[in-house]
């Protein structure tokens, strides 16, 4: 049964992503009952034509940053019946998918137990990371954990939430960084439990 | 806490687009750690 929708952003001036794209696409289409992506207006023509032609539904916005286009690939989300949301760059989501994707097709089957969820990286996922994301990481999620009482890994990437959630992230998301925008929202705005 | 393998790192497909010098890179993650962190701080105090 499928009942959790993608919402995702791309930013592929060079189209680095359209071989993989063309790969995985079967895969993405067969996890999610509805896929939505945001794609900036300089990104590669090839790359917009593959996901124009694939179930993904697709928005070209103007580069207003990343914030611009995650609120923009909520709304469209929105758009839908979907009851829940799962947000993942679009960049990650191809490494998932390439190398973890039964991991990602059982994350998804469990986004509708919660209100909102932080989805954190395993240690090894982590220390794949440059030395400038990992020391700069560590005082953003200390400081989101005390925020949150309960620690989180919210520069993942990746998190996903109910309709309900995504009504309040869509009305008063207005930052320049989403990461825990989203999750603030659901937690002192909408009164959500936030899960990590 | 829900952990996952597959939010993993690869160069050739999650590095940033925008070419920079290795110290450009480690300012531009410092200053999305303070903007992430401030943002934290304080959405939904103020509102």
């Amino acid at each position: 049964m499928h009942n959790t929708s993608l919402i995702t952003v791309t930013h592929d001036p060079k189209g680095r992503n359209v071989k993989l794209f063309k790969e995985l696409k079967n895969v993405f289409e067969d996890i999610y009952s509805e896929l939505f992506i945001t794609i900036s207006e300089e990104t590669s023509a090839e790359l917009i034509e593959e996901l124009e032609n694939s179930k993904f539904k697709t928005k070209i916005i103007s580069k207003l940053g990343v914030a611009h286009a995650r609120r923009q690939s909520l709304s469209l989300g929105l758009t839908s019946e979907a009851q829940y949301f799962h947000y993942c760059d679009f960049d990650r989501l191809l490494t998932w998918v390439k190398n973890h994707s039964s991991e990602l097709r059982k994350t998804v089957g469990v986004i509708p137990k919660y209100d909102y969820l932080i989805i954190g990286r395993t240690e090894r996922a982590t220390q794949t990371h440059p030395d400038e994301w990992l020391e700069t990481e560590k005082i953003t999620n200390k400081i989101c954990s005390l925020e949150l009482g309960k620690v989180v890994d919210i520069t993942g990437g990746s998190c996903s939430f109910s309709r309900k959630a995504g009504n309040y992230i869509n009305k008063y998301s207005k930052e320049k960084m989403t990461d825990a925008e989203w999750a603030m929202i659901a937690h002192r705005l909408a009164g959500l439990n936030v899960n990590s | 806490m829900l952990i996952v393998e597959g939010l993993e790192y690869h160069e050739d497909i999650n590095s940033v687009t925008r070419e920079m010098s290795r110290s450009e890179s480690w300012l531009s993650r410092l200053k999305l750690s303070l903007i992430i962190s401030e943002t934290a701080c304080n959405v939904g105090k103020r509102n």
